[in-house]
């Protein structure tokens, strides 16, 4: 055992002194200040720009397109979209409305310039809650409007659900701005109410039940965002987990997440990392044989399979300490451009109803891990090839030809929705997505994943050290 | 000497290796013993299968049928151990261009036993490469790469050391070298040692015995003294530098000298038996001054019957070329 330790120690010598490794550290964390400039102050900087623009030039933009329109007869013109932008800009300029106003936030002026315009009944109470300024009477409209909806379809269980959000604001005098977290997570509480009710009622009259995971998920979703309006909690750094994806896909969410943990979250640089791999397990066996150090390294007193057993312990090894340094670089770097301010929040969850706080750094700990394996797997099958080849040129281009024209073929299966593509091992190697439910298949799960995993690692190694083991030098 | 020494037990034993690589029988029921305190020289022509001897032997190659131990360790049963006791140069000594010598010494330290950085730095002197131990070994020429390998192989002070043409491309200093340390070693420190080469004359200057290896077959083994005293088969050559070789063979005609050769219009080549061998070449040269031919020098022909009698027993099978 302690013999495969000291050849670790050697392969670790002769990788630390080979400047690729210098090379990739360098790029590896370029990329990850790049990224996290882009995310931290760019981002920011774009969309203040736009939001700057467009709010100092609502009034301007209405005398503009008054005037054109009106050459096409104003409220009068044949043209309804004409009529409709007609309606929309004078009162915009009447009741001195800016892009910052609730009454254009909350789409009032549009729906008021839509009623207008095709002559609808809505029109007169429209333009009086525009007129008045009466947030108050826009919630209680809405409400109205629900009611009678869900009254004709039959479906008066549906409309209360449907209200919740209007009611909550209504009650807790939160305007209709989606500048405003609490509105929209109000409307987000609502809308994960609305599906609970909706399932039940399915139940009820088809006898159609629901995924219980999925019902609960919802269900969680809805105490989740009752408990961060009542405690006043904007961001949740679960959120930019993927913890409540699936809720996420079923109800479209609105509010946002945050940019801190979405930032740090991102396993952009682990593609990288992967990469990386690629070229040092390529060079790692083939090298030697390239090289002719071979000889050199097979003329000890040590069987050969603890020599190709240290040489992947190695990469192994390299691999992690990329990773290492990727996330912690991602970690620094996102608190350079963006301040540790979102760093000390806790992150929400519900367990068995109720909302329990956790670390997000476990969440990120857990993230970390899951992000392993994709490179453990990678580095495995960059092995296996290195070791039957004996260029490293040429393993690092086979394994890069069969990782990304597998990666393409996957892709292709899954836009032909060729279910059984889920057990190639490229649909199942970043558990990331797994875990968050976004590789594109539809049946793929946790365990499933982790099956094919271990099947193709099996392959990959057996592969590996029945060739060099038995290898004539 | 030598016969205390085969007493012992065989610190190198091969006994009936077979290989065959693609559909080519490369060797054919090798048998091989070398002992403790000797050179032994593994001599063959390109191609007879001399690496790939030395490939099993390290366990580079695997064997198809035979048994191979190294100080009475056999090489598939515990091959870690017979491995332990074995140094080694296969073809050209190949390290890491980006590590130093030293460093891709340690490398190699590392991996054996009890070898402290004082053993490096000694054999690094050993081979005269202290002075650049320091340097990456992609800047190394030939000479001293061959040099490190050296140093790499008697590192770890094995009991068998197999060299495949370690003379490959030192210079003259440094082949003697290597000559005197191998000596040493062998004779002073009891390790065995396997050294391969397609050169008579070098194997004549350091080994004690010989193995001859044709197309894959053990031809002989001998000690050197008994394989150059065959070869000579009891006479040497003379030259006699005279002012008129024709005149001074014709004078000899009549004595019981052996053979006499003109070799050019003023030199004479005469073979004479070893027995009584000033006797006869008293009377020779009387005969000839007597004759009234000048006689400038007298002067033993460097002897090349050895890598004669090696090429003769090689190329009368057909098989191997002598590069
Ligand atoms: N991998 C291989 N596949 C098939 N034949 C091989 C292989 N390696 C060597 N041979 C053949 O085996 C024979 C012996 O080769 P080997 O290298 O042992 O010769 P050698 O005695 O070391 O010659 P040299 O003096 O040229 O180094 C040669 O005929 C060679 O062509
Ligand atoms: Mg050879």
């Amino acid at each position: 055992m302690d013999k495969i330790g000291i050849l670790i120690g050697n392969e670790i010598l002769k990788l630390r002194r080979r400047k690729i490794l210098l090379v990739m550290l360098i790029l590896l964390l370029v990329v990850c200040f790049f990224y996290q400039l882009l995310m931290g102050t760019l981002l920011e900087t774009l969309s203040g720009v736009i939001i700057e623009e467009r709010s100092a030039t609502l009034s301007e933009q209405a005398e503009l397109v008054l005037k054109e329109i009106e050459k096409n007869g104003g409220a009068e013109a044949e043209n309804m979209y004409d009529r409709q932008q007609w309606y929309f800009y004078s009162e915009a300029l009447a009741d001195q409305i800016e892009y910052d106003d609730w009454r254009f936030q909350s789409g009032l002026l549009d729906d008021w310039a839509y009623a207008a315009a095709e002559g609808t009944s809505e029109a007169t109470e429209l333009k009086s809650l525009l007129e008045r300024n009466d947030y108050a009477g826009y919630y209680r409209y809405q409400m109205a409007q629900n009611d009678l909806i869900y009254g004709m379809a039959g479906t008066a269980e549906l409309a209360e659900a449907a209200n919740w959000g209007y009611q909550y604001c209504l009650d807790h005098q939160i305007q209709p701005l989606t500048d405003d977290w609490r509105y929209l997570k109000a409307l987000d509480a609502s809308r994960a109410l609305y599906q609970l009710r909706s399932y039940d009622l399915r139940l009820e009259r088809t006898g159609i039940s629901t995924d219980p995971v999925l019902y609960e998920e919802t269900n969680n979703a809805f105490i989740l965002a009752k408990y961060q309006l009542e405690h006043n909690v904007e961001i949740n750094p679960a959120d930019s987990f993927g913890q409540n994806s699936i809720v996420e896909t079923a109800l479209g969410g609105a509010s946002k997440t945050s940019r801190f943990w979405d930032a740090i979250a991102s396993t952009s640089g682990i593609t990288l990392v992967g990469l990386f791999m690629i070229v040092i397990a390529g060079g790692v066996v083939a090298g030697e044989f390239q090289k002719g150090t071979v000889k050199f390294l097979l003329l000890v007193p040590a069987k050969r399979w603890k020599i190709l057993l240290a040489k992947y312990c190695t990469v192994l090894l390299t691999g992690l300490f990329f990773l290492l340094v990727a996330w912690v670089g991602n970690f620094l770097f996102c608190l350079l451009f963006q301040g540790g301010k979102e760093a000390i929040l806790p992150a929400l969850f519900v367990k068995n109803g109720e909302v329990v706080r956790r670390s997000p750094y476990l969440l990120l700990l857990g993230r970390g891990l899951l992000s392993t394996v994709r490179v453990v797997v990678t580095a495995t099958l960059a092995f296996a090839v290195s070791s039957l080849l004996r260029n490293s040129a040429a393993a690092v281009g086979v394994s890069m030809l069969v990782l990304f024209g597998g990666s393409t073929i996957t892709s292709f299966l899954m836009l032909l929705g060729q279910d059984w593509g889920r057990y190639l091992i490229f649909a199942n190697m970043d558990l990331v997505a797994v875990q968050d439910g976004t590789t594109g298949f539809a049946h793929q799960s946790m365990p499933g994943a982790v099956i094919v995993i271990l099947l193709h690692m099996v392959v990959f190694l057996w592969t590996a050290f029945d060739s060099f083991t038995r290898r004539e030098i | 000497m030598e016969t205390v020494m085969q007493e012992k037990q065989p610190v190198l034993q091969i006994s009936h290796l077979n290989k065959t690589l693609g559909n080519r029988q490369i060797l054919k029921d090798v048998n091989l013993e070398t002992y403790s305190g000797e050179v032994f020289g593994f001599l063959g022509p390109n191609g007879a299968g001399k690496t790939t001897t030395i490939k099993i032997a390290v366990g580079l190659l695997s064997l198809d049928e035979g048994d191979i131990s190294i100080a009475g360790y056999d090489l598939r049963r515990n091959f870690e151990q017979a491995l332990e006791k074995t140094g080694g140069i296969v073809e050209n000594p190949e390290f890491y261009p980006y590590l130093s010598g030293y460093e891709n010494l340690r490398i190699y330290a590392r991996v054996h036993e009890n070898v402290t950085e004082e053993r490096i730095k000694e054999v690094l002197e050993l081979v005269g490469l202290s002075l650049r131990a320091k340097e990456k070994v992609g800047r190394y020429s030939l000479g001293m790469r061959q040099r490190l390998g050296v140093a790499q192989a008697i590192l770890h002070r094995p009991r068998l050391l197999v060299l495949d043409e370690p003379t490959n491309g030192l210079d003259p200093a440094g082949t003697k070298a290597l000559r005197d340390i191998l000596k040493r070693l062998a004779h002073e420190e009891g390790l065995s040692i396997v050294v391969s080469s397609h050169l008579m004359s070098e194997m004549e200057m350091m080994c004690d015995r010989v193995g001859i290896i044709v197309e894959g077959e053990i031809r002989k083994i001998q000690p050197i003294e008994e394989m150059i005293s065959a070869a000579k088969s009891g006479y040497e050559i003379y030259v006699f530098h005279v002012s008129d070789a024709a005149k001074a063979a014709a004078l000899l005609g009549d004595l019981p000298a052996g053979t006499v050769a003109v070799a050019d219009a003023d030199h004479l080549e005469v073979q004479i038996p070893g027995a009584e061998q000033e006797a006869t070449l008293a009377k020779i040269n009387k005969t000839i001054l007597q004759g009234d031919v000048n006689l400038y020098t007298v002067s033993r022909k460097e002897d090349r019957k050895l890598e004669d009698v090696f090429i003769e027993m090689t190329n009368g099978q057909g098989g191997g070329q002598i590069g």
